[in-house]
């Protein structure tokens, strides 16, 4: 003989509503608490290096360079950002065959003129408006961080002056602006190629050496 | 013959039963603007003091700020933990535009600011105590976070990296507004 049927086949039981109304009593504390906390806007801190000459003991400005003497074993490369765009100064040596290509490399980057979107020139006051090309600079710093030939005495090991150099020097001059030094700082630590930054720690720098290694220019 | 209802009865016989109110959506809908704010969901441990006066640059860097002393440089003034150390005065460029600067630098070194390195060699012993006195573990770090203006130059910026340096901060973080 077959079974009883259950008093749910029956019909006789209905699957009851589950009782919300705890859950949104939750959740009605939860959101004020959250609205209040909620951060719309985001931060993001930038830490920079100075030339240890700065977080010395008392010095005076006549007795000082905030720029450390280069070693001129040491490869170093500096970003002046001027006015008109970037110039870079570096104590590489390439050999004869990478001259033409390094000296390429040392050449001024101009400010690009901003485009709208139908790729005209934007105009302000009648003439191109112009901004850093911080993209280009990115570029550049990127082909110096990659770049290698082969030692002299051992043909078959590539010699890549910058890919241990943990920092560039950065000379911006007086009166550049605040958010340009920000757009360099992250242009100069942005390396899209690989998972790691390309130069971690920018120094910024109040003097350079130009030419002959160990004469200062202000 | 059975009579007739009353009228109460027929009233209530005709009255729908009384209908649960249905909150399955509402309750999604909150679920989802739960997770929302879950994720926007910021528990910060420093001070951005809101002004007229700084508007900070946007960076593409992801690291959090930490906890640090505040140095605070706007258009019109330097404020060390929301205190007013110094005045920025700013002059009329060659093109009409402000350029900012600080009037009050030492006379023979003129990237100090004496005001500046005052306040925060104050601030640096008040950590140092603070520490000896709770038994802290760890030297004194010197980490200042400067939340600059986007306009400010960089004569101006040196001055208070020189100062910051001078003063026993060395660890100089610069605050922007993230850009994903």
């Amino acid at each position: 003989m077959a079974g009883r049927p259950s008093q749910r086949l029956r019909g006789k039981i209905t699957p009851g509503e589950v009782n919300l109304l705890p859950v949104m009593n939750l959740i009605a504390i939860l959101l004020p608490v959250l609205l209040m906390s909620v951060a719309f806007v985001k931060f993001t801190i930038i830490k920079i290096q100075l030339p240890e000459v700065t977080s010395a003991k008392e010095v005076t400005q006549e007795d000082v360079s905030p720029t450390p003497e280069p070693d001129p074993n040491k490869p170093s490369l500096t970003v002046i950002v001027r006015q008109d765009g970037f110039q870079f100064l570096s104590n590489i040596n390439p050999p004869a065959e990478l001259k033409e290509q390094v000296a390429a490399m040392h050449e001024l980057i101009e400010l690009s003129e901003e485009k709208d979107l139908e790729g005209k020139s934007v105009l302000v006051d009648g003439r191109p408006y112009k901004t850093y090309d911080y993209q280009a600079l990115n570029e550049r710093l990127i082909q110096f961080k990659e770049l290698q030939w082969p030692l002299t005495d051992k043909p078959e090991t590539m010699f890549v002056p910058f890919e241990n150099v943990p920092n560039i020097n950065i000379y911006p001059m007086p009166e550049i602006k605040y958010e340009v030094i920000i757009g360099v700082l992250d242009a100069a630590r942005t390396y899209p190629q690989a998972d790691k930054y390309l130069f971690p720690t920018p120094i910024l720098v109040g003097r350079i050496y130009t030419g002959e290694l160990g004469k200062a220019e202000r | 013959m059975a009579f007739a209802a009353s009228k109460r009865k027929r009233i209530t016989l005709h009255r729908r039963p009384p209908q649960l109110l249905k909150i399955t959506s509402l309750v999604d809908l909150m679920t989802i603007l739960l997770c929302f704010l879950l994720q926007a969901y910021s528990y910060t441990e420093f001070r951005v003091l809101p002004s007229q006066d700084i508007h900070l640059p946007t960076s593409i860097n992801t690291k959090y700020p930490v906890e640090s002393i505040q140095l605070v440089v706007s258009k019109s003034a330097v404020l060390v933990e929301g205190k007013l150390v110094t005045r920025v005065v700013s002059v009329e460029g060659d093109q009409g535009e402000p350029v900012y600067d600080i009037e009050e630098v030492d006379k023979k070194n003129t990237l100090l600011i004496p005001k500046l390195k005052a306040e925060l060699t104050r601030q640096a012993n008040i950590i140092r105590n603070a520490r000896e006195t709770t038994g802290r573990s760890g030297d004194f770090s010197g980490t200042v976070t400067i939340q600059a203006h986007d306009q400010i130059p960089y004569r101006l910026l040196v001055k208070i990296l020189f100062t910051t340096g001078q003063s026993e901060f060395g660890d100089i973080r610069f605050m922007a507004y993230r850009r994903d």
